[in-house]
């Protein structure tokens, strides 16, 4: 019952968000100079005059804001200005699943390397292990990922041949770029995980726990990792969300057809019908993502009461 | 036993010996840093090395050497033959586990029981150290118990394996005068019925004055003086522990002001030469400043250990 009350609750302020958010970028967008037929190529005035009939872009800007949110409420963002032929949901009905396929599999990766390594090093403290594995998650964080890209390519595809270079449709094409996503996320999750893990170990109950006679194992994964998750939990909520929405960078190299490169090119040619509807997925899985987290910590740690 | 720090080397507990016979309570007094808690978490393995390291010494248990144990060998002991309560029970339990899955995980290693055995017995337990409901309370986490019933909770932990000893490190000092009486009745009546033999490390001589059979004052990681407790009350031999009695409060002594040992605790990384307590020390003479002074025992009827060399009870009369 409390569960559904804060569900609700984060519900109605979800909606909230959304309509704020769309109302913001919605004239934002139509401050920004330029339009989306502004191409290099100018047209007449009787082309322009038509098209913006089309779009409905010759009404007075009150009347688009609300018939695109009538619209929107219906969950129709309308079709898409520069993607001609498609309307936004069928691009992003494309291209979500694709580069959620992608994220899911990266921030796999990303939290089974992160936290594996991040305990290693907590409970080797300034071993060997630690050293090493500090140094790759630094270098996870730091090495763009279009250089490691460029370096996985040259490893795993030329020299050993395992993968193919690009593309898409196969579970070998997903490997390295859900590899290179989550390599970042994988140094991060790795860091909180020791810092959250030194944390936890320091504990007058870890040391109760000892004096029980359990073994080291199973104190450090019994009683110190679900207080060492806790960070790494609220961190993945928003990293989750990034994730999913694709990495512009990452799907052109790998040629994959995902969200990443709507997301920035409907912005740049101001294709405002694309670039809402990837906004606004984007709130609401962030919202959604954040609730998640809330919700994992209430499961978590029983002191934390959901409101 | 000593630590090695950044600033230097710390010998945190230094020829500290004494016996602890079945079945009896042994009182550890001193000031914070002087070396209690040290003692007992080396009895039970469980200071981290490094930073510690012990030097050397011995610790036996039953004829068998405890500080040649490997990881193995000392979890067969913890919690099972020796085991351990804290200062604060907020922090010595774990937060995120119930208080049935910190019980029963003990009994499920030690004693081999099952699941559904171990919850019944940590049911008992629960019960026998006065939780009332036991049976729904045991779902629930430490948070939801108040700090007294969390102390019984842990006490309930430290004797589900029927330990021989029972390791007490200021049980008491983080919990309530009326509920510290009840704590201390607990152990007691735990101690009838299992025979267990406790170690009471504590600052507060009310509470060894009620409890222990035998008292054990440290100083600067040292055994300053050793009998048993009524011995130490009505004749302490060494100046810190007659300041120790001075500055509690007792109720023959009416109205009279408390006399507060002057000076700091000294700092281990640098102590002063000959017997660490002469700068407080008010029978200080020449000897003090230059000599460690040895344990004098003197085995009259009751044996009784001290580290002055000066021996304040014949002083008394000059004074």
């Amino acid at each position: 019952m409390n569960v559904f009350i804060f569900l609700l609750k984060r519900f109605g302020l979800m909606i909230v968000t959304v309509w704020i958010v769309f109302t913001v970028s919605f004239f934002l967008m139509r401050q920004i100079p330029g339009g989306p037929f502004n191409g290099e190529r100018v047209l007449s005035e009787a082309v322009r005059a038509r098209l913006e009939a089309r779009y409905n872009l010759d009404a007075p800007i009150s009347e688009q804001y609300f018939t695109h949110l009538y619209n929107t409420i219906q969950l129709d963002f309308g079709p898409s200005f520069k993607m001609q032929d498609f309307t936004v949901n069928e691009v992003l009905a494309q291209g979500f699943p694709v580069s959620a396929a992608l994220g899911i599999l990266g921030m796999v990766f990303a939290v089974t390397i992160g936290m594996t390594s991040g305990v290693i090093s907590a409970v080797h403290r300034n071993s060997v292990y630690d050293y090493s594995f500090m140094l790759l998650a630094t270098l996870g964080i730091a090495i763009p990922n279009f250089v490691l890209a460029a370096m996985l390519i040259v490893i795993f595809v030329f020299n050993l041949q395992l993968f193919p270079a690009a593309g898409w449709g196969d579970i070998s094409q997903i490997i390295l770029p859900a590899f290179c996503l989550g390599a970042p996320f994988a140094g991060y999750i790795a860091r909180l995980t020791r810092t959250g893990m030194l944390e936890v170990l320091g504990n007058d109950y870890i040391r109760t726990a000892y004096a029980k006679g359990l073994s080291p194992g199973t104190v450090v994964l019994k009683h110190g990792l679900r207080g060492a998750l806790l960070p790494v939990v609220s961190y993945l909520g928003p990293a989750i969300a990034g994730i999913l929405t694709g990495s512009l960078v990452l799907e052109r190299i790998f040629v994959i057809p995902g969200m990443g490169s709507h997301f920035i090119e409907a912005a740049i040619q101001r294709d405002y019908t694309l670039a809402m509807g990837a906004l606004l997925t984007y709130t609401v899985l962030l919202f959604v993502m954040n609730t998640l987290v809330d919700l994992a910590y209430s499961i978590i740690d029983p002191r934390v009461r959901l409101e | 036993m000593e630590f090695h720090t950044d600033s230097g080397v710390v010998q945190a507990v230094n020829r500290v010996s004494f016996d602890l016979y079945p079945g009896e309570t042994l009182g550890i007094v001193g000031e914070s840093g002087s070396g209690k808690s040290v003692t007992n978490l080396t009895m039970m393995g469980l200071i981290a090395q490094p930073p510690g390291k012990v030097v050397g010494g011995s610790v036996k248990y039953a004829d068998r050497e405890l500080l040649s144990l490997n990881q193995k060998q000392w979890q067969q002991i913890r919690g099972k033959k020796i085991s351990m309560i804290f200062q604060d029970p907020m922090t010595a339990l774990n937060p995120f586990l119930t208080v049935e899955e910190q019980l029963v995980e003990v009994t499920m290693l030690h004693m081999g029981l099952s699941r559904t055995e171990a919850s019944k017995h940590a049911v008992e337990l629960l019960k026998k150290v006065g939780i009332p409901a036991a049976e729904k309370r045991i779902r629930d986490y430490p948070h939801q118990f108040s700090g007294g019933m969390r102390q019984r909770v842990m006490i309930a932990i430290a004797i589900s394996c029927q330990p021989d000893i029972l390791i007490a490190d200021e049980p008491t000092t983080a919990l309530d005068v009326t509920i510290q009486a009840q704590i201390l009745e607990l152990m007691k009546s735990m101690q009838e019925e299992f025979g267990t033999a406790i170690i009471f490390i504590t600052h507060d001589l009310g509470v060894v004055a009620s409890i222990c059979d035998r008292v054990m004052v440290m100083y600067a990681g040292r055994k300053v003086e050793l009998s048993t407790t009524i011995n130490i009350f009505r004749q302490p031999r060494h100046p810190y522990t007659v300041g120790l009695l001075n500055s509690a409060p007792r109720w023959d002594q009416g109205e009279e002001e408390l006399q507060a040992i002057d000076g700091q605790p000294p700092d281990l990384l640098d102590l002063p030469p000959g017997c660490s307590f002469n700068p407080r020390c008010q029978f200080v003479q020449d000897a003090c400043l230059n000599e460690t002074p040895p344990l004098f025992s003197l085995e009259n009827e009751i044996p009784h250990q001290h580290a002055c060399l000066r021996d304040i009870t014949t002083l008394k009369e000059d004074v």
